[in-house]
């Protein structure tokens, strides 16, 4: 290194920062990011003076791109499926008002009241998500759950009536009984070095507090008002209330190639084609997406019921979700991943295996539980690992409306 | 209601600053999400266009640094960025450039990416960016104390990547990139990135 690191990181500025030289393209933008930052009237001097650059009352993307981030996904932890030794768990907590009732037989089942959900001032979502990684220890392998986080947001019914987002990191623990066994057996160590990726990383078994600020957190007490909903950007509770109820045009809004665009984060016409399978994975997460939003109950029951009436769609009956709560599921058909050496994974880690992607419901109420990818053929990385092993997970820990100014929970998913 | 002196002031500060707010945000997510997240920033600044200071490129970094922060995951984030700055590594000489200057250039993308997020960021914000360092500084939301602090170390660790890198360079670094061959149907992993640049290796890879 004879020059100057710096100059020479400014010498391999990549070209791709720069936006792209078609002049007709830039007018287009120009246009279109013009007209759209138009819409809105622009707020009194000083109000936002208090958290410079925070977006009132727009989260827009984080759930849509969970959805492409799942379209690639290949992986599961285990939620149980049925006939598993997974012992029935504590009652899931009960749905949002007047949600949907679920079928035993089939996830399709359907939801036939038709009352209108009653809301109340705020709505609530609680989020726990988690990713497995194996260790690999000298007493015996075993699994680990890890980068875990919970998130815990709440939005006002109106704008104005202020929103907050809330994180915490979870600790990495082992999973099943026998994942619990074997880390006693080696030692029960409290923080464990994994391959992620590209990369080793540490977790640790520790809990931090409940953030309200830095990344992805925040409140705002001006905010409120926005959803997930059919369109970009969010809707407010009036356009969740207009959404059709019939499956098909629902299908048509939410799950049609046209539509799964913006959830996966593309711009129309730059689709690139997916499997089947990695299509029906994003629609679990695109209707997911919409189930922990406040949509009216027989639009719920309408998404499902398009869901499961989309091709490569499959009940495979009653399972117990990351949490330890019963439910039921849908799935989309296998297929398989391979981790190559391509980004230095070690020789343990390489290998082709097989993953679905798992989507469950509270059968009482139709509530969204979870979304998993779950080993279908052990292999590569999971060699060790059973079917049914849960890769990686979103679970809805709570999910609805209250009327007094919501506060994360202070005890843990698990 | 919107009058013409605020409109006027907003389409200048569109036109100065457009490409540097497509810069960072590409610096941070990827060419294919930045579009939308400086879209997205250029909406905040206009509802806050009563409020524009008078250095307006740090403020506006900082929208789309926190929007960036409210719309990926920060694992999400990270692990798209590391696999678009590989990709950038492998990818298309810059016109003029030979030889060792395309080799230099791809150790030290690749070398970057194998930094952690945080340091990318504060490296990119003054190599890249062209800020200063306390204009850096409020841009991360740190005095300006920190900030330097920050780049020393980030520096550091940089330079010790980029030995661990010229240790490292093989003969073949076409085989790092994921676009560099057609994955075809025998690598479904690879297939399975395409959806997005957001999607994170992390899942798909393993």
């Amino acid at each position: 290194m004879k020059r100057d690191v710096m100059e020479a990181l400014a010498a391999a500025r990549p070209e791709r920062l720069d936006p792209p030289a078609d002049p007709d393209a830039a007018r287009d933008r120009r246009e279109r990011d013009l007209a759209r930052a138009f819409l809105a009237e622009p707020d009194a001097p000083g109000s936002g003076s208090a958290s410079v650059g925070r977006a009132r009352g727009r989260r827009p993307l984080r759930w849509a791109v969970l959805g492409a981030v799942a379209a690639g996904a290949a992986a599961a932890v285990g939620i149980a499926t049925a006939g598993s030794p997974g012992t029935p768990g504590p009652p899931a907590r009960p749905g949002p008002p007047g949600s949907v009732d679920l079928n035993r037989q089939a996830v399709l089942a359907a939801a036939t009241k038709a009352e209108q959900a009653p809301t109340g001032k705020y709505w609530v979502a609680d989020t726990v998500d988690g990713q497995s990684y194996i260790i690999r220890a000298k007493t015996g392998t075993y699994a680990i759950s890890a980068a875990s986080a919970e998130t815990f947001q709440w939005t006002g019914a109106k704008r104005g009536m202020g929103e907050a987002s809330y994180g915490r990191d979870l600790p990495a623990h082992p999973v099943t009984p026998r994942d619990k066994a074997l880390w006693r057996k080696a030692g029960s160590p409290s923080s464990f070095r994994v391959w992620s990726n590209d990369h080793y990383y540490t977790y640790k078994a520790k809990t931090t507090g409940w953030r309200s600020e830095g990344p992805e957190v925040g409140a705002d007490p001006h905010g409120g008002g926005g959803f997930i909903g059919a369109k970009r950007g969010l809707s407010s509770l009036d356009d969740l209330r207009k959404l059709p109820t019939d499956p098909d045009r629902l299908a048509e809004m939410f799950l049609s190639e046209k539509a799964m665009d913006p959830a996966m984060g593309r711009a129309p016409g730059h689709r690139r084609r997916l499997s089947p399978e990695q299509m029906a994975g994003v629609k679990f997460w695109r209707v997911s997406a919409i189930l922990s939003g406040p949509a009216p109950s027989r639009v719920r029951a309408g998404l499902i019921r398009a869901l499961t009436a989309q091709p490569g769609v499959h009940a495979i009956g009653n399972a117990v979700d990351p949490l330890g709560r019963r439910g039921v599921a849908l799935a989309t058909d296998d297929r398989a991943a391979t981790v190559t050496g391509e980004y230095g994974a070690p020789k343990a880690e390489r290998g082709t295996y097989r993953s679905r992607t798992v989507i469950m419901f509270d059968e009482r109420t139709g509530a969204l539980l979870s979304v998993q990818d779950q080993l279908t053929a052990p292999g590569g990385p999971y060699a060790e690992m059973k079917p049914g092993f849960v890769i990686n997970y979103s679970a809805e820990r709570a999910a609805g409306w209250t009327d007094t100014k919501p506060k994360p929970p202070a005890e843990l998913p698990f | 209601m919107s009058d013409p002196e605020d409109i006027a002031r907003f389409t200048a500060l569109y036109d100065a600053h457009h490409p540097r707010v497509h810069a960072y945000a590409v610096s941070r997510v990827g060419v294919q999400a930045a579009e939308e997240i400086t879209s997205e920033t250029f909406c905040v600044a206009w509802r806050r266009v009563r409020d524009l200071p008078a250095e307006p490129l740090p403020w506006l970094l900082g929208i789309a640094r926190n929007l960036l922060r409210e719309s990926y995951r920060a694992r999400d984030r990270r692990d798209a960025l590391a696999r678009e700055l590989r990709t950038w590594a492998a990818g298309q000489p810059a016109a003029g450039d030979v030889g060792e200057a395309v080799a230099e250039r791809a150790a030290m993308l690749r070398a970057l990416a194998a930094l952690p997020d945080d340091d990318r960021e504060v490296l990119a914000l003054v190599a890249w960016h062209g800020l200063a360092p306390g204009e850096a500084a409020k841009v991360v939301g740190c005095s300006k104390a920190s900030f330097y602090v920050r780049l020393h170390r980030a520096r550091r660790r940089l330079e010790h990547a980029l030995a661990a890198e010229s240790r490292a360079s093989e003969p073949d670094p076409g085989a790092r990139d994921p676009g560099a061959r057609d994955p075809g149907p025998r690598d479904p992993a690879a297939a399975a990135r395409r959806p997005s640049l957001v999607t994170p290796e992390r899942k798909v890879v393993r």
